[in-house]
């Protein structure tokens, strides 16, 4: 947090927290995030609280899609 | 050529019926996931029936600004216990925050992240852009990260009022 970092940064990636949580975010927005999110603690609550959002309406999930719907790729949110 | 589009209908219901078939099987589980995907296929076949662009088809790419992505609350609840996470309450407003989402965000929420659609099929059959599919998950994501935040943090700050006080 003592770096000093552009806040305008916060909005700029937004919108890619959603596809960053995904795993299917390119790789040089997946490296400007992750600078990001070192430097930048609300980012930081955001993209976990994210991931969380999503996981728990995922585990509403009772059981996996019969054949033929290809799942999205649960495993890619991180939970780290 | 109309023989044509009502085949490609059949399809897609036969596509659906099946990927939805599970839903029987938990029935007797009067769960917020049985909800879910109840609502998530009435969203689906209204949309196969009616094959029309959804209340408001603006294309996301001429959507004004990302005014309602913009995070306010910053409570950081994602460690929270399971037991404090999975209770009826948290369910009744997980519930109530799909319910409040624009119709538009709502279907692609249900079809990526409650069925498992991919982005490609969510936008075949829902008739829009990947790009479209990608942000409203994206805005439909963070507006119940937003309403769940604001329930969190709620809780956490009545909690501790109720130390100070006992
Ligand atoms: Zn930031």
């Amino acid at each position: 947090m003592s770096e000093k970092h552009a806040h305008r940064d916060c909005s700029h990636l937004l919108a890619g927290l959603s596809a960053y949580i995904d795993g299917e975010a390119e790789a040089a927005l997946c490296a400007e995030i992750e600078q990001h999110l070192a430097a930048c603690e609300n980012c930081r609550v955001v993209v976990d609280t994210l991931r969380r959002t999503v996981l728990l309406y995922r585990e509403e999930q009772p059981a996996p899609l019969p054949e033929g719907g290809e799942a999205a790729p649960v495993q890619s949110v991180r939970t780290g | 050529m109309l023989g044509d589009e009502a085949e490609a209908e059949d399809v897609l219901q036969e596509t659906f019926l099946s990927a939805f078939k599970s839903i029987d099987s938990f029935e007797g589980r009067a769960s917020l996931s049985t909800w879910l995907h109840r609502i998530a296929t009435n969203a689906a076949l209204m949309r196969l029936r009616k094959r029309q662009p959804l209340s408001f088809s603006v294309d996301e790419v001429t959507e004004p600004g990302n005014g309602n992505l913009i995070p306010k609350v910053f409570y950081d609840w994602c460690c929270l216990p399971e037991s404090e996470l999975m209770t009826q309450e948290v369910r009744d407003e997980m519930r109530a925050a799909v319910e409040n989402l624009p119709d538009t965000l709502r279907v692609v929420f249900l079809m990526r992240d409650v069925e498992g659609f991919s982005t490609q099929e969510t936008a075949d059959i829902l008739d829009l852009s990947l790009s479209a599919v990608k942000s409203r998950l994206m805005r439909a994501r963070m507006a119940l990260r937003e309403r769940l935040s604001a329930y969190f943090g709620g809780a956490a700050s009545a909690d501790m009022e109720g130390t100070r006080y006992e």
